[in-house]
């Protein structure tokens, strides 16, 4: 006699499953196929894909160069407030995008707390592609230290020890031991990064603005194109597709396989 | 090259008070049972964990104000702690590179280290490709390609099953015996502390117990965990004109305080009071265990003293022995060797 189990569960879910797939069929279904070579050579779409692949590499980059230290020191350096920090950390994870975004203002800004001190040094972030970089590595970074501290936490520091009675100091463990042992999650991390970066748009447009060329990314364009050229947005979302799918590829190993 | 170290580490539920003594090319195993504080003592020289107090001197330099790194020192984990990332050559260059030698040097020491211990032809492979064996030659080479002035191994062929542990073991002495500085060996096995060690050090419960050379430890054990692993019998108390206890005689007249051993198979059990025997000790006593030993039967007897003792297993029949049973043992007094103590 076979189990029986709570059927009633399989119209939701199809349903569930219906509308998380019910966008990309609309999207798919909407796309001048024809027209696509056209549209995806426009010099303004190329524009706006060379400027969200630069601007998301870069705030990876970015993210990479302070998110890693961040993750150790949270990881390995015990301090009173430590949990506080590492809830401070994650916060753009749950903040929308766009309160990021006027707190970038009003941080970097030209009247920002620090705006002043840049103007000073002749740096202006706001609607500059700088700030594009800025605001996506705000939104991005968490999901770089969020995954290095989580790795760094679980992997036993018996590595290190030997390392120590090998002579090695504490820089050079870090950078032929500790490192190389959770590249595995920096990588995954940088991947995640990467996609955050490369969908944002709240904080983008609200600190670094909508200049075609210099702060307008492919998420801005394709809300733009909507209201002027659907057919070029549809093209623009097949794209970030696109991108999608291959970081979804790139993250298999990790989080789609059981 | 000499070592002198008195590590003293306080926990709350443990503590570790000893005093260390190595010389040049001398190998001290700590011998200790589980949780005797061995590792931690090791951990200690290491610089891996901190003092309470003491001090580690090494040929006049003192370790104890130094980071780990700066020790100078060689260690063999028991889990050998290789880099999985890294191949056996670049695990065996590590201290190498850290020491500042260029990468080539580096690796080409590393490769002539690796044929030293016997594994050429493996030195792309990274340790999960390794076999336990072998991975243990790794570490050692690693510990030792340094050139480093104190070896530490902490149980390096516990984790290694008993059909390399033997091939191992003699590779392992050979190298400690062209290793000039001092080595420390921690492991809880008597035969890796027999065949390893010029000097023995017991550790029981933090503290040192024994530090003789190996010969020494088994004839003259100063606890009964260093007489169970010698296979003796041991017995410690007071003697007055050479009887121990009161209650056992010994043909040296020894007064004072005393350990006397007895080999168990030099005591005869009987069904009955033994008549005309010319045993001097006759001990009335019940049997408590039973266990086969080869081709003799280990039978524990009450107390006191508490004994075992090894008889042929027709002498089982004869006797029909079995648990709970009371018997007779008779001992000669100059089986009863005593030593002061």
């Amino acid at each position: 006699m076979r189990q029986s189990r709570p059927w009633a569960l399989l119209a939701p879910a199809a349903l569930g499953l219906v509308f998380l797939l019910a966008p990309l069929a609309g999207l798919l279904a909407r796309t001048p196929w024809s027209r696509l070579p056209e549209l995806l050579s426009d010099p303004a779409l190329l524009q706006a894909l060379r400027l969200s692949l630069t601007s998301a590499t870069l705030a990876t980059l970015l993210s990479l160069l302070i998110g890693v230290p961040l993750a150790w020191v949270l990881a390995r350096v015990p301090f009173p407030g430590r949990r506080l920090v590492r809830a401070l950390v994650t916060l753009p994870l749950v903040l929308p995008p766009v309160v990021g975004g006027v707190g970038l203002l009003y941080a970097f800004g030209q009247s920002g707390l620090f705006g002043p001190a840049l103007h000073g040094l002749g740096v202006s972030l706001s609607f500059s592609t700088a700030g594009v970089v800025l605001a996506e590595a705000f939104v991005a970074m968490p999901f770089l230290v969020v995954t290095v501290e989580g790795a760094l936490s679980s992997t036993d520091q018996r590595y290190e020890e030997a390392a120590a009675t090998l002579g090695a100091g504490g820089w050079t463990t870090f950078r032929r031991v500790t490192l190389p042992l959770v590249a595995p999650s920096v990588a995954a991390g940088a991947v995640l990064s990467f996609a955050r970066a490369l969908g944002e748009f709240g904080a983008t447009i609200t600190f670094a603005g909508n200049l075609p060329g210099t702060t307008q990314t492919m998420p801005i364009a394709v809300y733009v194109a909507l209201e002027s050229n659907p057919e070029a947005a549809v093209a623009l979302a097949l794209v970030l597709l696109g991108v999608s799918v291959l970081v979804l590829l790139a993250l298999r190993d990790r989080w789609v396989r059981p | 090259m000499t070592l002198e170290a008195q590590l003293v580490l306080a926990r709350p539920d443990f503590s570790l008070d000893v005093h260390i003594r190595a010389g040049a090319g001398e190998v001290v195993v700590v011998l200790g049972p589980n949780g005797a504080g061995k590792s931690t003592l090791l951990r200690a020289l290491a610089g891996l964990v901190p003092l309470d107090r003491g001090r580690i001197t090494l040929n006049g330099v003192a370790l104890h104000e130094r980071a780990p790194q700066a020790r100078d020192i060689g260690v063999v984990f028991q889990d050998y702690r290789l880099f999985p990332h890294l191949s056996a050559r670049e695990n065996v260059a590590f201290p190498l590179r850290s020491k500042g030698r260029s990468r080539a040097a580096a690796r080409a020491e590393a490769a002539a280290w690796l044929e030293e211990v016997g594994l050429q032809g493996l030195e792309d492979r990274k340790p999960s490709a390794l076999s336990g064996g072998q991975a243990q030659r790794v570490a050692l080479a690693r510990a030792l390609c340094g050139d480093p002035r104190l070896l530490l191994l902490d149980e390096p062929l516990a984790a290694l099953d008993v059909g390399t542990r033997g091939d191992v073991r003699s590779a392992l002495q050979r190298q400690l015996e062209s290793f000039e500085g001092p080595t420390l060996l921690v492991t809880h096995d008597p035969l890796d502390a027999l065949s390893l060690a010029d000097r023995i050090l017991v550790l029981e419960d933090g503290r040192v117990v024994q530090d003789a050379p190996p010969a020494q430890v088994v004839s003259r054990p100063a606890t009964p965990y260093v007489a169970r692993i010698a296979g003796l019998n041991l017995v410690r108390g007071t003697a007055v004109d050479g009887v121990i206890n009161g209650q056992l005689v010994s043909a040296e007249r020894l007064s004072g305080p005393v350990h006397a051993v007895i080999r168990p198979s030099a005591i005869l059990l009987h069904g009955s009071r033994p008549e005309g025997s010319s045993a001097r000790n006759v001990l009335a006593c019940s049997i408590v265990g039973m266990e086969a030993l080869g081709d003799r039967v280990r039978v524990s007897l009450t107390g006191p003293p508490q004994l075992v003792a090894d008889v042929t297993a027709a002498a089982v029949a004869e006797l029909r022995l079995r648990e709970g049973q009371q018997v007779w043992a008779s001992i000669k007094a100059t089986e009863v060797e005593a030593y002061p103590v």
